[in-house]
């Protein structure tokens, strides 16, 4: 990986800054279900336990595009994380529990810059696990079924497919929002996993992300 | 940044002459070609990220260096240049964008590399472990965060190298281990252009 692509790479996943974006409404639900029988499928779209995932990480940005290679270990309160290069090498390595602020083992600039883990962190957790907050489920206007999670400062709602993937719309604030669209879902280790990652962050620091399953692993329960 | 990709390309631009083998063979070094497995280790994997590929080089400055998996990636160096594509849903991509000046600085030591001149490179300090194991230590302390050592394995045969391996830290090491090397076959010149 060069080095402007890597800069590129720390940029859009830096945490979206303020902006004169337009404000991001969610979509009205317009028929309203039981909550108890919906909102707790949607979360089950998530993995649960310990996990190991590698991925490929396709990223763009206005400027330009690059690869990297992810790894994430998932554990029932904890994510933790490493980037490398294709070549092998190691950019960041870090793990957060909870909510709490990420504890970086290792950054290599501009992957030290203050925001850039704390913004992967968000968007692991965006993909990687079931939102916080109060949970309803209804239709929207199309008809499709809807999971919302509220919580402060953020709506997040979870559009379950039939073929067992998924959409989530995150909204953030009054401009911000982030897409994530999980395709090629396939059973692993009796979980539902995405073979493929799109996210799609708003403008005007707009940039995606693929990611393409390299490997999924179910790890034993302890440490 | 910059630092480290310097580094990483500096490792890259090793093999070339490394898996040539001593400086004795690689004096007369016109070409090499071989495959090589990557196994990247950290503490956070439970077991290695494994990549394959292979790499041409040829002297003096020519260089192919592919991924075929788990990611298809080429980059090239050829007549100065540097250029890096990746394949995404079928067709290959071209990396945009700059940091192609630091490759450049590397290559220019390569020619001191290809004649076993490791000493050339004020970057790292080199010694042997013993006669088959050649050891790149870095001189900036700050470098040594990045990487911390190169190991360089010698095969027994003259001109093969076994494997080179590239710590980063305790736990953090990828080793490139090489097969079917072929040393002074004629390379099409097509091979060092991107598809």
């Amino acid at each position: 990986m060069t080095a402007r692509p890597v800069l590129w790479l720390a940029a859009v996943l830096l945490a979206a800054s303020c902006s004169m974006a337009p404000r991001v409404v969610p979509p009205e639900i317009v028929a309203a279900t039981d909550t108890a029988t919906i909102a707790p499928p949607c979360a089950s779209l998530f993995p649960a336990g310990r996990w190991q995932f590698v991925h490929s990480i396709a990223f763009r940005t206005a400027q330009g595009q690059g690869t990297a290679l992810g790894v994430v270990v998932l554990s029932e309160t904890e994510i933790h994380c490493a980037l490398m290069t294709v070549e092998g090498l190691t950019l960041f390595e870090a793990r957060a529990a909870g909510e709490a602020a990420p504890v970086v083992s290792r950054a290599i600039p501009p992957f030290d810059r203050s925001g850039f883990a704390a913004g992967l962190m968000r968007d692991l957790r965006l993909i990687f696990r079931p939102p916080p907050g109060r949970a309803e489920a209804g239709r929207l206007a199309d008809g499709g079924p809807v999971c919302r999670f509220t919580a402060a400062g953020t709506v997040t709602d979870i559009l379950p497919q039939k073929d067992g993937c998924w959409t989530l719309h995150a909204y953030t604030g009054r401009t911000g929002s982030t897409t994530i669209q999980a395709r090629s879902c396939r059973p692993i280790a009796s979980a539902v996993i995405p073979g493929r990652l799109e996210l799609s962050a708003g403008e005007p620091d707009g940039y995606s992300l693929t990611l393409q399953l390299v490997g999924a692993e179910r790890l034993p329960a302890s440490d | 940044m910059r630092r480290a990709v310097c580094i990483l390309l500096l490792c890259l631009s090793l093999l070339p002459f490394a898996t040539a083998g001593r400086a004795a063979e690689a004096a007369a070094l016109r070409s090499v070609q071989a495959g090589f497995i990557q196994e990247k280790h950290l503490k956070i994997l439970t077991r290695p990220l494994v990549s394959r590929g292979s790499f041409a080089f040829q002297a003096p400055q020519s260089l192919r260096w592919e991924y075929l998996v788990p990611l298809h990636s080429i980059l090239i160096m050829h007549d100065g240049r540097v250029e890096k594509a990746v394949e995404r849903d079928g067709r290959f991509e071209r990396e945009t964008g700059g940091g192609i000046d630091s490759m450049q600085l590397i290559l220019r030591d390569l020619g001191s590399w290809l004649d076993g001149r490791f000493a050339d490179n004020p970057m790292f300090s080199v010694s042997r472990r013993d006669a088959r194991t050649i050891v790149l230590a870095p001189r900036d302390p700050g470098l040594e965060t990045v990487i911390s050592r190169i190991e360089l394995c010698l095969g027994r045969e003259p001109g093969v190298m076994e494997s080179v391996t590239i710590f980063e830290g305790p736990d953090a090491w990828t080793r490139l281990t090489f097969t079917g090397t072929v040393v002074n076959r004629d390379i099409p010149a097509a091979l060092f252009r991107l598809p």
